[in-house]
């Protein structure tokens, strides 16, 4: 499959292979990834962590890049706040990416920030028209900027607003083809807002252009007191979704698999041993 | 290239959204719990209803979220505080320190800038009566928040850019001298660091706080390839390199002279010379540049 993003700055880029299998790069691990190696294709870092004059951080970074690819996952863009841009922030983006290398980078169709006051969430925006138009000239900004690929990643919910007149397939498809970007595909943030909005996660992949998918995303989560599901990181993956990915696979594939694991983050090989079910759900 | 505003709409309604985030969760029940009751009417009528999920169950876990988030922040950068205060009481400082000085940084530690000072200022006042039998001394609350407050300057530290110490320019005597970013000294009255360095993640009551000792402890810590590491210093070596940091290699070395006891004056120029030579090789000193 050939993916239609753009290319940057003219010299070959690292590149991630379409079935390459990575894993979110978490700073408990640092020291046995250097000490293991361990047999994965790329890892992915959290872009906040590491835009720091800090040594501790960039040096075990720089240590990782060295055996491997690393693409770069933001949380704190604040792409549909009122305060974007932050240029200070870009600059420091900007310059990790060039730093590392990165393959793309990417962050989430969201709101961090209002008011001056960061959020540390991803909060969901109306789906509306207007926003559309906002957000894909926002993303193209981000994407001149990086000079290299950028995508959006689709977000776990738990509001939807009245005001919203699109599908969040419909407006992320947009937006995402409006700026000639990416997509992250969270296939288990999919599987999460479809039980906590009532719709059918198979019709979301559906209605999604693959070929823009820089990659996807799989992670664990639980189920709230109140019966809604959360985006906890904290678990291994459902089963639920493994079978989602495995439609994604059948319908979108091949596209790289990256594992996340936020809290109560087990040894490295659990991880690594969760990442290959991917292979597994692949070959079914 | 033209970015463009958000629409006023939407701007309002996330204004909304965040002071919904902020709302601080109940601690009456102890347990922290949503607010619901205090959301702005706005934002409820803004968000999908359902039968089975009302709008306000769904924009708590938001709410939750914010604080638990920022709160195990806090406890991460303050870890030797939180271990000492136990999680509750500390987390009651935190939210009120939070809601004062809600986070504008992209790095969620930074949401921790400012902390240390708001707890020296405001330590204290127990929150309830229950709290004061088993409230730790002021002194060691602002010991341990010094500690977390000098692990955390370390850590952030950029690479020094400053000269590495010369063995030649020391002989000199006259170049100033100041600690490497990376490094940091600690005096402790209380097995502080002890206590930080046993926390494990299940640890959130509070910590028995052992006696007192008899006399300080002196430390220079270092943030290392492989992390922290620690050094144990004589009191004279603890006070010629807090002089270092403030003043030139002579002008430090007559002040160390005019506090050390006559019984130890004829050491004093061993201790110097050695304690500048595990100086030079640890990189703790830096030339200051001009």
């Amino acid at each position: 499959m050939t993916t239609c993003l753009p290319s940057t700055r003219g010299s070959p880029r690292l590149r991630i292979a379409r079935n390459a299998l990575g894993l979110g790069l978490r700073q408990v691990h640092y020291t046995e990834v250097l000490e293991s190696l361990p047999e994965v294709d790329y890892f992915e870092a959290i872009s906040e962590n590491f835009m720091t004059d800090a040594a501790s951080p960039l040096h075990y970074l720089g240590r990782v890049r060295a055996k491997y690819p690393i693409v770069l996952h933001g949380v704190g863009l604040n792409l549909l706040g009122a305060d974007f841009p932050d240029e200070e922030y870009l600059d420091r983006l900007c310059r990790l990416a060039d730093l590392v290398d990165a393959p793309f980078v990417t962050d989430h169709l969201c709101f961090t920030s209002s008011e001056h006051h960061r959020h540390h969430d991803l909060l969901p925006v109306p789906h509306v028209p207007e926003l559309v138009e906002v957000a894909a000239a926002r993303a193209a900004y981000v994407q001149k900027r990086l000079g290299r690929p950028f995508g959006l990643e689709n977000l776990s919910s738990y509001v939807s607003y009245k005001s919203s007149t699109l599908t969040e397939w419909d407006f992320i498809s947009a937006i995402v083809e409006q700026a000639d970007c990416g997509l992250l595909l969270d296939v288990n943030n999919v599987f999460v807002s479809s039980h906590n909005h009532s719709f059918d996660p198979k019709t979301y992949l559906e209605r999604i252009d693959f070929s823009r998918v820089l990659q996807v995303h799989m992670a664990g989560h639980s189920r709230d007191p109140s019966g809604l599901i959360v985006d906890t990181h904290d678990h291994l993956v459902a089963d639920s979704v493994w079978t989602l990915y495995k439609y994604a696979w059948q319908i979108g594939g091949p596209f790289p698999t990256l594992l996340e694991w936020d809290d109560k983050i087990p040894p490295l090989p659990v991880l690594v041993d969760e990442l290959r079910k991917a292979m597994g759900a692949r070959a079914c | 290239m033209l970015v463009p505003a958000l629409p006023s709409w939407v701007e309002e309604l996330q204004q909304k959204f965040g002071r919904l985030l902020r709302v601080p969760l109940r601690r009456e029940t102890g347990w922290l719990r949503a607010d619901i009751d205090a959301y702005e009417r706005h934002i409820i009528d803004a968000v999908v209803d359902s039968v089975a999920h009302h709008a306000k169950e769904r924009l708590a876990i938001y709410n939750r979220q914010y604080w638990f988030r920022l709160l195990s922040a806090l406890q991460t950068e303050f870890p030797s505080l939180a271990r000492l205060l136990g999680h509750w009481t500390f987390n009651g400082y935190a939210m009120k320190f939070l809601l004062q000085s809600p986070p504008q940084h992209f790095d969620l530690s930074h949401a921790a800038d400012g902390f240390a000072d708001f707890v020296r200022e405001g330590y204290g006042a127990p929150e309830r009566d229950s709290d004061a039998a088993r409230i730790p001394p002021q002194r060691a609350v602002r010991e341990a928040t010094s500690i977390d407050e000098s692990f955390r300057k370390i850590f952030q530290a950029p690479v020094s850019a400053s000269e590495p110490l010369n063995a030649d320019a020391v002989q000199v005597g006259t170049i100033k001298l100041r600690l490497a970013t990376n490094v940091a000294l600690i005096q402790e009255h209380w097995p502080l660091l002890d206590i930080r360095d046993a926390i494990r993640p299940e640890d959130e009551s509070a910590a028995v706080l052992p006696e007192r000792y008899l006399t300080p402890k002196h430390w220079l810590i270092q943030r290392t390839s492989s992390g922290f590491g620690r050094l144990a210093l004589e009191p004279l070596e603890f006070t010629l390199l807090s002089l270092l940091d403030q003043s030139s290699l002579a002008e430090a070395i007559d002040r160390l002279d005019a506090v050390t006891p006559a019984e130890s004056k004829d050491s004093l120029p061993d201790l110097i010379r050695s304690c500048l030579s595990i100086c030079r090789k640890h990189g703790v000193l830096v030339a200051q540049p001009p």
